[in-house]
């Protein structure tokens, strides 16, 4: 038997949605977080993409979703976890080009992922759509 | 320089450190190249925050309150803090050029490995 005088905690995780139009970029992630060139912040968000690129479990190209069938099968391929505001996000930049990201973060991996993971943030710019709010899958 | 004491009561790494330039938040903003209406920019306000207003400062709080009780900073720093003796006599060679010398808990996860030690030396500009 083990006695742990410290604090117990269960592990957290995030799940994401991410929209951008094509691949998404390092320095694009960047500008949407704010980290201007030359910031000593860089090594955090460079991370952050790492993360975010390891932890995807699907992605979509948005555009070419063309018919209501397969649109039904992405929004209800995750059952009832997409979060309306998730949904009109998907539906408002639905064009050729966008790709969607699904992952989590998961707080038992490295310290930076485990800090992003325990925030819940929404950033938005014209490139990109990054949604942390809630751990829905 | 950046001095890492285990607090037994908390169960944490507390730390402890001198710095020769209290920064402004739009100094340190300005430091840490950010937009100030981003997340990025929001994460170091916090951390700002938490550097500056909640973190204890020794040299203001020996100061103000305990120079009365102790007769030299080490000496607080060894009884009121529970510093080894080569900590206090480090942060004591430091009292005089240091306009603060704060002492924190855990500021966030990130913090703890190489790239958050980093963050702090080249945001607050700290001595080796």
């Amino acid at each position: 038997m083990k006695i742990r005088s410290g604090f117990v905690t269960n592990s957290s995780s995030t799940s994401f949605l991410i929209i951008t139009r094509g691949k998404l970029k390092k320095k694009d992630l960047r500008d949407l977080m704010g980290v201007e060139p030359g910031s000593p912040l860089t090594p955090l968000f460079d991370q952050l993409y790492e993360d975010l690129l390891d932890s995807v479990e699907t992605e979509v190209e948005l555009g070419e979703i063309t018919n209501l069938a397969d649109w039904k099968t992405l929004i209800g391929g995750r059952g009832d976890s997409l979060s309306a505001r998730m949904i009109s996000k998907l539906e408002s930049k639905k064009q050729k080009g966008a790709k969607a990201y699904f992952g989590h973060l998961d707080s038992e991996t490295s310290n930076v992922q485990t800090f992003f993971c325990m925030d819940c943030f929404e950033e938005e710019n014209d490139k990109i759509y990054l949604n942390a709010l809630e751990n829905a899958w | 320089m950046i001095i890492t004491v285990y607090d037994d009561r908390r169960f944490r790494d507390e730390y402890i450190l001198p710095i020769r330039h209290v920064p402004t938040e739009v100094q340190f903003l300005h430091r840490a190249r950010v937009r100030q209406d981003s997340y990025a920019g929001r994460l170091m306000s916090e951390l700002y925050h938490r550097l500056f207003d909640i973190s204890l400062e020794l040299k203001r709080d020996y100061s103000t309150y305990y120079e009365v009780e102790y007769a030299t900073f080490a000496q607080y720093l060894r009884k009121r803090h529970l510093l080894s003796k080569s900590e206090a006599t480090e942060l004591s060679a430091r009292y005089a050029r240091a306009a603060a010398i704060i002492r924190f808990g855990r500021l966030y996860t990130f913090m703890e490995e190489g790239v958050g030690t980093e963050l702090l030396s080249k945001l607050l500009d700290l001595e080796d």
